[in-house]
């Protein structure tokens, strides 16, 4: 594997985390032998799901070692309690999803007077898939963007995770959210005011 | 027409946000030591130790039969002396 650092010095890996390949199986058919004790089955759904998770909480907290450790967290919940799950009711990464918030939740009230930490405070930066020349973005205008994301209520600012982050179309995020498309549609309207709005009040305190 | 203005100014705008979004809400991936620890600690069931409990009777009966030894030894001493 690669390792590249840009000018921001993020490291890049020119290749996903390195996991053994595994055949293909549904993912119902993984979560019902998960849910029987088959740890190969859950390490199907793990290596599905842990970079998304990872992801989704990384822009939520902006800190990639409570990443690391929710990320961590999540997965042991779901596997201790995989067996509850009723895949008649929501999609298997909705009920992870819905786990990895209320985490993020929990880890925001138990932190609510801890100061805030610039991004380019943190010595160690997760490890970006980007070609280095693709990611040289403005660090301000990017550390004014994700400040702007986080003061947006968690339901907003898992709309933009899905939908940037992912690249979900706005019926996967639907479904992972569990609204209408056309719900999503709406609020992903009313969230770009709102961070528009959020984006000029952080210009005019500088 | 001013309606208009403001309202292509808007979309403008919104793209704009978007451009912006995209350009920097990419996918990072987490630290592969971090995802393979995690992998096996998930799969690699724990190793659990046991302790064995003494046995409790076994105890109780040390510590009687300690004490009824010392018991016995101050009774045999306090006789040899008055002897």
């Amino acid at each position: 594997m690669t390792k590249l650092t840009d000018s921001l010095g993020v490291i890049h890996h020119d290749d996903a985390p390195e996991l053994p390949a595994r055949p293909e199986l549904p993912e119902n058919v993984a979560v019902e032998r998960a849910a029987k004790g088959d740890t190969e089955a859950f390490s199907l759904l793990y290596e599905r799901y842990v970079t998304r998770i990872y992801n989704y909480i990384y822009y939520r907290t902006g800190n990639p070692h409570e990443a690391e450790d929710l990320t961590s967290r999540v997965f042991h919940r779901a596997l201790h309690h995989i067996n509850h799950y009723d895949n008649r009711g929501i999609p298997f990464s909705a009920w992870l999803y819905r786990i990895a918030h209320n985490l993020v939740a929990n880890w925001h009230r138990d932190n609510s007077r801890r100061k805030e930490v610039p991004l380019e405070d943190y010595t160690q930066q997760p490890h970006r898939s980007l070609a280095p020349e693709a990611s040289v973005v403005d660090n301000q205008e990017m550390e004014d963007l994700l400040k702007a994301i986080r003061r947006l209520p968690p339901d907003r600012q898992q709309l933009l995770i899905l939908k940037f982050v992912e690249g979900m179309s706005n019926a996967e995020v639907a479904t992972i959210m569990m609204r209408s498309e056309g719900a999503i549609k709406s609020l992903y309207h009313r969230t770009l005011i709102s961070l528009r709005d959020e984006l000029s009040k952080i210009d005019h305190k500088e | 027409m001013a309606a208009a203005y403001v309202s292509a100014n808007s979309k403008d705008a919104e793209n704009n946000l978007e451009d912006q979004l995209k350009r920097s809400l990419r996918r990072v991936n987490p630290n592969p030591e971090f995802v393979g620890h995690l992998h096996s600690r998930l799969t690699t069931p724990v190793e659990m130790t046991i302790e064995r409990r003494q046995n409790a009777a076994l105890g109780l009966f040390l510590v009687a039969f300690s004490l009824l030894s010392g018991v016995f030894l101050i009774l045999l001493l306090r006789q040899l002396r008055a002897a």
